[in-house]
């Protein structure tokens, strides 16, 4: 299949653009941090233009869907929708000393994807329970909260670096090369979990509505279900502790980490517990 | 007293108090998808120590979501939130009717340098400008001219200061609603064979039977399969039969539920069960090549081959120990005692399953009854459906909270309440230009807003001729 082949040139590309963002951080230059950016820009657009191949393909086949039914589908468009947050975040703080982190995990998720034995990456028609306009809403807005943790997370890794070395040491050239500040990167990054947030409550809530109408119950306990309502909780809780004494810069970096483990236990570890969620394997 | 009535307040207030439920809820529930639930819990208990066995009686850990203290700390977090709205709302209603003032001079006290921009033209093109900027971006402007000085105040995003309390509301609504569903409706389930109707369906809970008040009958169901072999559709249609009033016909598929005086059906599964038609080979040992296909169905006696004697089915089990077909069949020949006996659809993976019942006993014999000897070739099999029948009367609370939940998030994160104040102030001859803003989150998108409309006044009060 002609996807398959762009998403495996789209792994090797982002390591490239994850390998001239460490160039950049480690050199200070100019140079790398452009390149940087077109690699992750051109590697972003060709993944979306494989997605839409994949969409189109099966159609081909007889029974077009949205490419968004299995854990090879989902994980591609969790890369892309890492690639492409990053992106847009890049261009409004005008700032790329975040890219070593998205296009990392842009790369790890879709080389798992591509490479792994267990991962099934053929197009697939849908059983009835997936069905449904919800499908795609509901995808969607999950990975784009998914997504919006995974900076979060790799902020509060470079706050916590920040915080080992709060006199500025790095290269010299140009704002853009360099961490930001602490309070910077905690403002940034409370509002990278805000967005994430509210990705992840419209994700519970479409998903709930759906499972209304598939299952007969907006709310079972699934385990899926309720590790996504941990996610939420432990992020609420995040939310809030900004506004109580105590529990700034450090701790609410620490309870970040805590909570893209939650995300991660969400996307992959529940698919070890029984449950509905089961097609998501 | 009046004291601990307001430290109690306070308490239930706090900021503090809804980080540590969150955070109590969020374990608890860690530890609902590592324990075994339901079905699963009364098999883990037996292994364990008798005390530990109360004390998982006690707390309801084989339910644990629907525990008592699961419950109590769901209803703590919803005092915690009425007491939050309570104590927060005013406030935000006295910002949202507190009158936009222009002519402040405090908010301009200590401005950084940079805030101010120095240009060579009159304060009336300056203010004509200004105006302008404000006016497209946003939707509110004050103005005031004080002591020579043109003050003008602008902002946005005022009803963003509802947005965390409709959140907050509709966490109650949907809470409201899943109460309002556990005390006033059910889960149920019931299967339905093609053809056939019932008027009686099954609490998921205690799997006792609930009376409908109405008939549903299933005239078909169908499955559909992808060339591929997997399914692409189960499709049941149904009939509503309720008194003397006319039938109501539905159709339901996943995803596709029907609803019939406030019941909704859902298409959980579907099987195959035995439809009493079942076809065997019969032998004749006394007369050797003598073998007929008899059609046997359920009840009825049937003539077989050569005379002599009659079969009749007295039992189909669809799978007996996993291994297919079993069927009881009775056969009566003249002046012997009537013999009962299985037979199997795999005879031989029964008896690698159950050896010996199957080498001694008369009961597993398929030539028991002499001369005769008996072989399953097939049986009718019928489908039905099962079907999942809830009724929920809370669930329209909890869509409105879903909205209510929706509405308020946008408000609060993408439509912030943010103002921005500038001064015009007339300086030796030059015409001062100070800008300052106000945000209650965001500070770093007020800050790129405020640079924004700074330059744009810049270019905008340096190159005159662009307004011309």
């Amino acid at each position: 299949m002609i996807n398959n082949i762009i998403f495996s040139y789209v792994t090797f590309l982002y390591f490239g653009a994850f390998i001239l963002y460490l160039l950049m951080l480690l050199t200070g230059r100019r140079t790398p941090g452009r390149l940087a950016t077109m690699t992750l820009v051109a590697t972003m657009i060709a993944h979306a233009g494989g997605i839409v191949l994949r969409w189109l393909e099966s159609y081909k086949m007889g029974f077009g869907r949205a490419p968004l039914s299995n854990l090879y589908e989902s994980l591609v468009f969790f890369s892309w929708t890492v690639a492409l947050i990053y992106l847009l975040f890049e261009r409004r703080t005008k700032n790329k000393s975040l890219g070593i982190v998205a296009a990392l995990i842009a790369f790890l998720a879709i080389a798992y994807a591509s490479f792994s034995p267990s991962v099934n990456d053929r197009i697939q028609p849908l059983i009835p329970a997936l069905q449904s306009n919800w499908l795609i809403a509901h995808v969607v807005t999950c990975f784009l909260g998914y997504a919006a943790f995974s900076l979060s997370f790799g902020l509060s890794i470079i706050y916590l670096i920040k915080s080992k070395d709060p006199v500025h040491r790095g290269p010299e050239d140009g704002q853009a090369f360099r961490f930001p500040d602490q309070n910077v990167i905690d403002e940034l990054n409370h509002q990278m979990v805000a967005f994430g947030f509210i990705m992840l409550t419209l994700g519970i809530i479409t998903g709930s509505v759906w499972a209304h109408s598939a299952w007969g119950s907006y709310w079972s306990w699934d385990p899926k279900e309720t590790w996504s309502l941990i996610t939420w909780l432990v992020y609420a809780a995040l939310l809030h502790s900004r506004f109580t004494r105590g529990w700034q810069g450090r701790r609410i970096a620490l309870m970040n980490i805590f909570g893209f483990a939650c995300v991660l236990f969400t996307y992959f570890g529940v698919n070890y517990l029984p449950g509905l969620h089961s097609y998501a394997t | 007293m009046q004291n601990t009535d307001k430290s109690l307040w306070s308490v239930f207030s706090s900021i503090k108090l809804a980080v540590i439920l969150l955070i109590l809820i969020a374990v608890t529930s860690i530890a609902g998808t590592l324990l075994p639930q339901h079905e699963g819990a009364a098999e883990f208990i037996t292994g364990l120590h008798p005390a530990a066995q109360s004390l998982w009686r006690f707390m309801a850990l084989g339910d644990l979501y629907h525990s008592w203290w699961f419950r109590l700390l769901l209803f703590a977090l919803a005092l915690n939130l009425m007491f939050c709205t309570v104590k927060r709302l005013p406030g935000a209603l006295k910002i949202y009717k507190t009158p936009l003032k222009a002519d402040m001079q405090k908010p301009f006290e200590g401005l950084p340098a940079d805030r101010t921009v120095s240009v060579a033209c009159t304060t009336a093109e300056a203010s004509k400008k200004v105006s302008g900027i404000l006016r497209k971006r946003y939707s509110r402007m004050e103005y005031k001219d004080s002591a020579g000085s043109l003050f003008f105040a602008s902002e946005k995003g005022r009803l963003s200061v509802f947005g965390v309390h409709m959140v907050h509301v509709s966490v109650l609504l949907i809470l409201a609603g899943a109460l309002i569903g556990s005390f006033l409706g059910f889960q149920a389930y019931v299967n339905i064979p093609e053809g056939k109707a019932i008027d009686t369906v099954y609490l998921r809970s205690t799997k006792k039977p609930l009376d409908l008040g109405f008939v549903v009958q299933c005239n078909a169901f169908d499955v559909e399969f992808y060339e591929t072999g997997s399914p692409k559709e189960y499709r049941s249609e149904l009939v509503f039969l309720s008194g003397n009033s006319e039938p109501e016909k539905a159709v339901v598929r996943v995803n596709h539920p029907a609803s019939h005086n406030g019941i909704t059906f859902y298409q959980a599964t579907y099987g195959t069960m035995p439809g009493g038609m079942v076809r065997l080979r019969v032998e004749r040992k006394d007369e050797p090549g003598l073998e007929e296909i008899v059609e046997a169905s359920a009840g009825v006696k049937t003539t077989l081959p050569g005379g002599g004697g009659m079969v009749r089915i007295l039992d189909i089990r669809d799978r007996f120990i996993d291994k297919g077909a079993a069927v009881l069949l009775s056969v009566d020949t003249p002046g012997e005692k009537e013999i009962t006996f299985w037979i199997f659809e795999n005879p031989d993976a029964v008896r690698s399953r159950l050896p010996a019942p199957m080498a001694l006993s008369r009961k597993f014999d398929p030539s028991a009854a002499e001369p005769f000897q008996f072989q399953f070739v097939d049986m009718e099999r019928r489908y039905y459906t099962g079907l999942q029948a809830n009724k929920d009367p809370g669930v329209s609370l909890v869509w409105g909270g879903f909205i209510v939940m929706t509405v308020g998030f946008l408000l609060a994160f993408f439509h912030p309440h943010r103002r921005i104040r500038i001064r015009i102030a007339p300086t030796g001859g030059k015409t001062a230009i100070s800008i300052t803003g106000w945000s209650k989150r965001n500070p770093i998108g007020l800050e790129r807003e405020v640079q924004a409309i700074l330059s744009e006044i810049t270019r905008g009060v340096l190159n005159p001729q662009k307004d011309a």
